[in-house]
């Protein structure tokens, strides 16, 4: 059966039928690699993330090489190709995947992983690495869960660590030279591409283990294999060559369907939670030069109506208002809005409120992420009560009555008066809408509580910490909601469950892969999906395989124990981690990267903005 | 100021074909699709006041999801004149595949005076004799009940009033004028399976077939918008 015969007979067509603007078409007789770049959830999410533009713009730059899309069909989708006998395919060109050179999958998030099997059973491919044959495409991994490759090694022949817009079409090219030069076969591949900087191929390192099942050691199996992978920075974040000015764009509705342009990577805060917010240091910054370049020359292609400029704390970038002032020049005329999407209440102004759309839209959006300053203090969170009291009261003058506060609960040394304050946090939140006299009196005040459970995170300073228990977490959910007494307060928070098995995705070593194939032999996919997250299926996996998964989510690590990772160099080095993790039990916070470097060690991969500006 | 800017208004009216998997665009999608495509192409486009300004656009009456069309009518409004055979060729170039423009000329008379628009249905295979004399009989019945999914629950409605002409050009080919007016909408996939399941009720099987809109008409028959 067609493919094209499916469409009419799944729910939206639109997920599957391919032809969106922009996408890249090529001459497959003048292609000399194909490279399939799958995203391990549906089309929606996949085609709103930024990653896969980027990338798929940095590998299309080569004449001879087609990168085309994948993403996971919907369960009824699935079920008809299964039922039809129809292979997994490109987006683009229709071709099953299974005859393609590289498969790539990009591993955003760990509850994925089981949509990453099944993709690979759906193309046809054989799951396990040491089954793969001469014929079967190369398997690769990126993004960042590939921080932490371990629980997939058994899958993957390799991964790429770091910053791909160089490393993969580095590997693209050893690829098609070795082809051209007929040294081609996996293994002889896989030996050169390990020398490259910047990836892992997890074959050619071996583990051992301890008999508590900590490593013992973890070694490469020849001498000009590395043994420390160094994670990849592109050399000048600043070359426009690499800023995807020729979006595709979805015809359905998705999560993101807009401009989005990078302003900079690497975040000064180094909240000791956040894996994001370490790895992609040092810091960096576009020029607002080149990122509004970058925004009207992709205003030009698409005739988008928004512009979201991206990074992960936007208030921080130290050109925003030359930057706003320069995009809001063109944009006006035009109907385009322009949106900051995370910004901090610490630095929230009226000026950017004035100048941006993020406040006219849709509620306010802040991330105390802990109830009282000791813990904030603690996480080396540093905003305080008045910076949100400020924030908030600026949402208010401006007639605003929706504020959306996210929280975590299960924060190393978090008590219960920690657990407690998130609800008078939210109080205090209300009481200042009643106090505020500029308030909007039509509407009364709706606050907006999020929590999530901790989930300690490689290459963090908390990467050691165990995770509170299934039921210390829902212990402390219900204790917030009892708090809670205020009907304008909305309360939600995240299933403990879901973030117990992140964490041990998150920690695990290469005995969670035996896990992951018996949850692929019972149907398991879509768990970052309510409607098919199967918890006790997945406890089922690790008994069967006799594998104790408190041992990677809720056991405290040892600082001397040899840990899955720690043979990645991500540019901050384990000692600023620890000196961070003794200061978090200390209570003290760390000054920014803006007021001073502390030393992190990212700069050894590339100039360091503000530890250049700080010296 | 901006106000100002807009007074004067051009009412434009474009022809394009849906065509491939472009035929999977919902009607909601195609707004949003046109819009960008406007922007793309540069055009003085009229923006509606206030909070959340927008392009006025009128469609002509949707399509379900998967057919094919050859004429697909869209009215916008700018704030200046065009130049319509320059702006066609700009619009042209910043098309998505599948969606063909193929006319642009100021417009006359309003979208909501279409009454009928003409389909084709083919067969996949062609019909025998059998089959052939049952698409009479189903034509001519004095009325076609059909079960229609609207806003408040699945209701009978006769289809067969809202059936203006039918021909069978050929052993592969119906050709039918259909009602698509705002007050009597007949869905061309609903009609389309009626007439399969006649088929099957009689003769046992029916081929498989597409619609495809060819054209529409005013109620007095003229094809106002070519
Ligand atoms: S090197 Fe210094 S300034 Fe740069 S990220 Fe690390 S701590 Fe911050």
């Amino acid at each position: 059966m067609e493919l094209s015969e499916l469409f009419p007979l799944v729910q939206k067509p639109g997920r599957y039928t391919g032809g969106e603007y922009n996408i890249c078409i090529k001459d497959k007789s003048a292609v000399n690699l194909r490279f399939a770049f799958c995203f391990p959830d549906s089309y929606e999410i996949g085609m709103s993330n930024l990653g896969l533009q980027v990338l798929y713009h940095a590998l299309n730059l080569a004449p001879d090489v087609w990168c085309e899309r994948v993403f996971a069909p919907w369960p009824d989708m699935e079920g008809l190709m299964r039922e039809n006998g129809v292979p997994l395919f490109a987006w683009e060109s229709r071709d099953p995947i299974r005859a393609f050179d590289i498969v790539a999958f990009t591993l955003q998030y760990e509850l994925c992983y089981s949509n990453v099997l099944n993709m690979m059973e759906l193309a046809g491919i054989p799951l396990l690495a040491s089954e793969r044959g001469e014929e079967d495409p190369i398997i690769l991994g990126g993004g960042p869960c590939a921080y932490n490759p371990e629980p997939l090694a058994d899958f993957f022949d390799l991964f790429s660590i770091g910053e791909g817009e160089e490393a993969l079409p580095e590997l693209a090219d050893l690829l098609k030279r070795m082809k051209r030069e007929g040294r081609y076969t996996r293994a002889a591949f896989l030996r050169e591409a390990a020398k490259l900087e910047g990836f892992y191929v997890p074959s050619l390192y071996r583990v051992s283990y301890r008999e508590d099942g900590t490593l013992a050691s973890f070694s490469p199996l020849f001498d000009d294999v590395p043994a420390t992978v160094k994670k990849r920075v592109i050399s000048d974040f600043n070359d426009p060559k690499y800023i995807p000015i020729k979006p595709f764009m979805p015809f359905i509705d998705t999560v993101q369907d807009r401009i989005t342009v990078e302003l900079s990577r690497g975040c000064i805060r180094g909240c000791r939670f956040c894996q994001a917010g370490h790895v992609t240091r040092p810091l960096r910054e576009r020029t607002p030069d080149v990122v509004d370049a970058a925004a009207r020359e992709t205003y030009r292609k698409t005739g988008y109506e928004e512009v979201s400029l991206c990074c992960l704390s936007v208030s921080d970038y130290s050109g925003i208002d030359e930057l706003t002032d320069r995009l809001l020049s063109w944009t006006g005329e035009r109907k385009v809005n322009l949106s900051l999407p995370s910004m901090r209440a610490d630095s929230f102004t009226k000026e950017l409120m004035d100048r941006t759309s993020a406040v006219r839209s849709s509620g306010l959006t802040f991330a105390p992420e802990a109830g009282t300053q000791r813990l904030r203090d603690a996480i080396n969170k540093r905003l305080t009560e008045e910076d949100l009291f400020h924030a908030v009261d600026l949402a208010f003058d401006y007639g605003k009555t929706s504020v959306k506060l996210y929280f975590m609960n299960g924060l190393p040394t978090e008590t219960d008066d920690d657990v407690l304050g998130i609800a008078e946090l939210g109080k205090k939140v209300i009481d200042r809408f009643y106090q505020n006299p500029n308030r909007n009196r039509k509407k009364p005040p709706s606050v907006t509580v999020s929590v999530a459970c901790f989930v300690p995170k490689p290459f963090t300073p908390f990467q050691w910490e165990g995770q509170n228990s299934r039921e210390e977490l829902s212990r402390k959910q219900r204790l917030l909601g009892e708090s809670i007494t205020s009907r304008k307060i909305r309360y939600h928070y995240h299933s403990a469950d879901v973030s117990y098995l992140e964490a041990v995705f998150a920690r695990g070593n290469r005995t969670i892969g035996r896990a992951l194939l018996r949850a692929r032999q019972k149907g398991l996919r879509f768990d970052a999906w309510d409607e098919y997250f199967r918890f006790d299926d997945w406890m089922a996996c690790f008994a069967e395989e006799g594998i104790d998964p408190d041992f990677f989510a809720s056991r405290e690590m040892g600082e001397d124990e040899l840990l899955p990772w720690d043979f990645i160099d991500c540019g901050v080095t384990k000692a600023h981690l620890l000196r961070e993790r003794r200061r978090a039990y200390e209570g003290l916070p760390t000054r920014n990267c803006k007021e001073g470097c502390s030393g992190c060690g990212a700069d050894r991969f590339g100039e360091c903005l503000w530890k250049k500006k700080t010296r | 100021m901006e106000k100002e800017n807009q007074v004067t208004d051009y009412r434009y009216r474009l022809r394009f074909e849906k065509t491939g998997t472009f035929a999977y665009v919902s009607h909601l999608d195609l707004v949003r699709t046109f819009t960008r495509l406007f922007m793309r192409a540069e055009l003085p486009l009229y923006f509606s006041e206030g909070f959340n300004p927008h392009p006025k656009m009128v469609f002509s009456a949707p399509l379900p999801l998967g057919t094919e069309s050859k004429t697909e009518l869209l009215d916008f409004r700018t704030v200046a004149e065009l130049d319509p055979a320059g702006t066609l060729s700009r619009l042209r170039e910043v098309s998505p595949i599948g969606l063909e423009i193929r006319e642009l000329y100021p417009a006359e008379g309003k979208l909501s005076e279409i009454a009928f628009a003409a389909y084709a249905l083919t067969f996949f295979s062609p019909l025998d004799e059998k089959q052939a004399a049952a698409v009479s009989d189903f034509f001519s019945q004095p009325s076609i009940p059909a079960e229609k999914k609207g806003k408040d629950g699945v209701k009978t409605v006769d289809i067969r009033p809202m059936i203006a002409s039918w021909e069978l050009v050929s052993d592969r080919e119906i050709r039918a004028l259909l009602s698509v007016s705002s007050e009597r909408f007949l869905n061309p996939d609903l009609f389309s399976s009626k007439l399969r399941s006649f088929l099957c009720e009689r003769c046992g099987a029916a081929p498989s077939a597409r619609m495809l809109r060819s054209a529409f008409y005013r109620a007095d028959g003229v094809s106002l918008f070519r």
